[in-house]
């Protein structure tokens, strides 16, 4: 099986095709991380990790192979979410519990959509990485372009919220 | 475990999958060639746009005007001093060059 890099690489070199393994390698990870994101609302999951494939694409020759793909599009999804919903402020009220924001053919645990609820969405964003992905602060910090404290500080009180 | 450790473990098992992969990709793929279309498309329209507005500006410029100063500039040109300097000056490097390689001037 090619690697990441491998194909990133025919896909700069020309070869979109290439580029589609990779839609298809990760088009469920960020569709999960979408969902989680967005608590459960399907067609904004579905909108983020297109979204973040397309900048993805753009962005390909800037991709730093020191780093996973895996970590760089994280980035980018992360970012997207948070465009979305400078976008569309009225997200936030299907974010906060209406009827659309669980749709019928979530397949998730609505007990951790639940659970974030009271969250705003960066710390949503962190909470999330953090717990159900087990990224590391400086990571979290540089996906959201944060300082470490910050991003320390952000979750702590996202866990004060919590209890 | 308190509840909130058993909902986090919970959501960790939990496998989100797209409708259909396949049909994703593909509409994923038709967009970037889209894009990359449009990009060529707005290029190659730049590119007219530009040749376009080049052309009409010699149309409309005094071209007997134009022609006029640079036949007149070069006809003031001293062909056979440019001449004579251009070989005088690359005879004089040429030299340069030998007595350097041959190691007569050597540089410290």
């Amino acid at each position: 099986m090619d690697t990441d890099e491998e194909l990133v690489k025919r896909a700069l070199k020309g070869g979109n095709h290439h580029y589609g393994v990779l839609i298809q390698r990760y088009a469920d990870y960020l569709f999960g991380l979408g969902m989680r994101l967005t608590s459960g609302n399907r067609e904004l999951a579905e909108d983020i990790s297109q979204q973040s494939f397309l900048k993805s694409y753009s962005y390909l020759k800037s991709f730093d192979s020191r780093k996973t793909y895996k970590y760089w599009l994280t980035g980018i999804a992360v970012n997207c979410f948070r465009d979305m919903i400078k976008k569309e402020q009225k997200y936030t009220d299907l974010g906060s519990g209406s009827e659309q924001s669980y749709s019928p053919q979530l397949e998730g645990n609505t007990g951790f959509f639940d659970l974030i609820k009271p969250l705003t969405e960066d710390e949503k964003i962190l909470f999330t990485l953090k717990y159900i992905y087990d990224y590391q602060i400086n990571d979290m910090a540089d996906f959201l372009d944060l300082k470490p404290g910050t991003v320390k500080s952000k979750i702590s009180r996202a866990l004060e919220k919590l209890k | 475990m308190n509840l909130f450790e058993e909902t986090i473990n919970l959501e960790k098992t939990v496998s989100y999958a797209q409708r259909d992969k396949e049909l994703f990709s593909f509409y994923t793929l038709t967009l970037i060639a889209q894009e990359q279309a449009s990009k060529k498309l707005q290029k190659k329209l730049w590119a007219s746009l530009l040749l376009f507005i080049t052309c009409l500006a010699l149309f409309f410029s005094p071209i007997n005007q134009l022609t006029g100063s640079l036949i007149t500039h070069f006809s003031s040109i001293d062909m056979m001093g440019l001449i004579y300097m251009a070989l005088v000056s690359y005879g004089v490097s040429g030299l340069c060059i030998v007595l350097i390689k041959r190691g007569v001037i050597g540089f410290r």
